[in-house]
């Protein structure tokens, strides 16, 4: 992949976040509070990656700031997903995973990988974790059968979203430390990246749009 | 970001885990969509049977009570009716010119026919409600019932039958009812010698009903007219809110069990 076609699908990437925060504005007023939630997340997402862009450019290294988007990103999922799996799953252990998680950046970034590598470690266990949740959340509806019109579901679109792209992001999350390619490789399989954080922007999107049934 | 050290992994390795994983999410999405798309319509379809059974209950209920009704209407207009009648013809006939010998026979008579009519009423009365079960409650009843019934020499009945109930006086009468309708079906039907009685109190209240006759097959005779008194017992334990088994085989006797799972819960309208 060429440098230009990987900038290209990084400014979209990027951009794509304006999306679900454009929709949140225009129907501020109609949403839920989950759905706030989920507003509140793109909008963090948005400063995050304009951070993380800006850091790349000028600061040359933009990892540190990886490892505090893990924390924050994964504090709101995990939020986002306690509206939707309690009383299922206790809050109190949604909360200890919050603390898990915020533990283990601090000794991916202290003692493990350091601030400037990638988060080997609490990238990948955060995917992992967020993954089940989104799995305990399908295992859920299918047990309680209350859901009928998921497609009107905002938690079913984030479900999706979390799913599809922490699953497919995992084997990059994991490997960024441990592989030996070369730099036009690591760029092809950050554009990959990219790719999926659109789909991933793109379902908070539609989580932001849809109308659940009360 | 650098180039790391470590494995000297193909692109397309990578990659292909990358797509693996994408396609085991995209795989479980799909599976979770269809899987609960046929769970919906699994249970519509079993709220659609349940309604169906319902309404044939109702319906099988507001036909027994039309049948009782006719039953005591034609009771109280044969008997009764024509008792009193014939008691206000010899009435009338003693207001008339009678010997001696003519107005103490009517007078004889009248008595005779005011006497079987207060029997007929009190007979009436007690098929539409025992008295010992206003009085003394569910199992004094079922305990003068079972001893009528061994008192004809056709039937052994053996109770186990706890000191008291805690049921409410609805839940009592539905319970005697179905005992009615299950001894009626054993004298009928199944040619049985024995029968045993059994309610427990502990840990849920339950009621169980056993006889020694030829049986039956349950689910052919759920295909037979109302009046079998199968559709009834279902009726009434339905409307008890109870769970219930039928026990039957051709040639090994009958067995009936109903459970109360909340013996507080509140009475039904009748």
């Amino acid at each position: 992949m060429t440098n230009e076609w990987a900038d290209l699908i990084t400014y979209f990437s990027t951009a794509s976040i304006l999306l679900p925060i454009l929709i949140s504005i225009f129907r501020w007023q109609q949403i839920n509070p989950l759905q706030r939630l989920i507003a509140y997340l793109a909008g963090i997402t948005l400063i995050g990656e304009l951070v993380i862009l800006i850091a790349a450019y000028q600061l040359g290294n933009n990892l540190p700031f990886i490892h505090l988007f893990t924390v924050i990103q994964f504090i709101v999922l995990s939020q986002i997903f306690k509206r939707g799996l309690v009383p299922f799953i206790s809050s109190s252990i949604i909360q200890g995973l919050v603390l898990f998680i915020i533990g283990l950046a601090l000794v991916d970034a202290i003692w493990l990988n350091g601030i400037y590598n990638f988060n080997s470690y609490a990238r990948p266990l955060a995917s992992l974790i967020l993954i089940s949740l989104g799995l305990a959340f399908l295992y859920k509806t299918l047990s309680e059968l209350k859901i009928r019109s998921l497609e009107r579901e905002p938690l079913f679109w984030i479900t999706v979203g979390v799913l599809l792209y922490f699953s497919g992001n995992l084997i990059i999350f994991i490997s960024t430390n441990y592989v030996k390619i070369s730099n036009q490789a690591l760029l092809t399989l950050w554009s990959v990246h990219a790719i999926f954080n659109i789909i991933l922007n793109t379902t908070y999107a539609i989580a932001l749009w849809v109308r659940p049934r009360d | 970001m650098g180039q790391a050290e470590g494995l000297d992994l193909p692109i397309f390795i990578i990659l292909g885990g990358v797509l693996g994983m994408l396609l085991l999410a995209v795989a479980v999405i799909a599976f979770f969509l269809v899987y609960q798309k046929r769970l919906f319509r699994q249970q519509e379809e079993l709220q659609q049977l349940e309604a169906a059974y319902q309404k044939e209950l109702l319906q099988h209920t507001i036909e027994a009570q039309e049948k009782e009704r006719q039953r005591i209407a034609a009771d109280l207009h044969d008997s009764i009716g024509s008792m009193l009648s014939a008691t206000r013809m010899y009435i009338h006939q003693l207001n008339g010119d009678l010997s001696t010998e003519h107005r103490e026979h009517l007078k004889r008579e009248t008595n005779t026919l005011i006497d079987s009519t207060i029997t007929q009423i009190r007979t009436i009365s007690h098929d539409l409600f025992p008295p010992q079960l206003e009085h003394l409650g569910l199992f004094p009843a079922i305990q003068t019932f079972a001893q009528r019934l061994q008192a004809t020499n056709t039937l052994a009945v053996e109770c186990q039958l706890p000191e008291t109930s805690d049921l409410s006086p609805h839940q009592e009468l539905s319970l005697y009812r179905i005992l009615q309708e299950l001894l009626q079906n054993t004298l009928k039907h199944a040619g049985a010698t024995q029968v045993q009685i059994i309610f427990k109190k502990h840990p849920i209240f339950k009621m169980i009903y056993r006889d020694n006759g030829q049986g039956f097959n349950a689910s052919a005779v759920r295909q037979l007219p109302p009046g079998q008194g199968l559709k009834n017992i279902e009726s009434r334990s339905f409307a008890l809110g109870a769970l219930f088994e039928f026990k039957a085989e051709q040639g090994t006797g009958m067995s009936f069990e109903l459970s109360l799972p909340d013996k507080k819960q509140a009475p039904l309208p009748s």
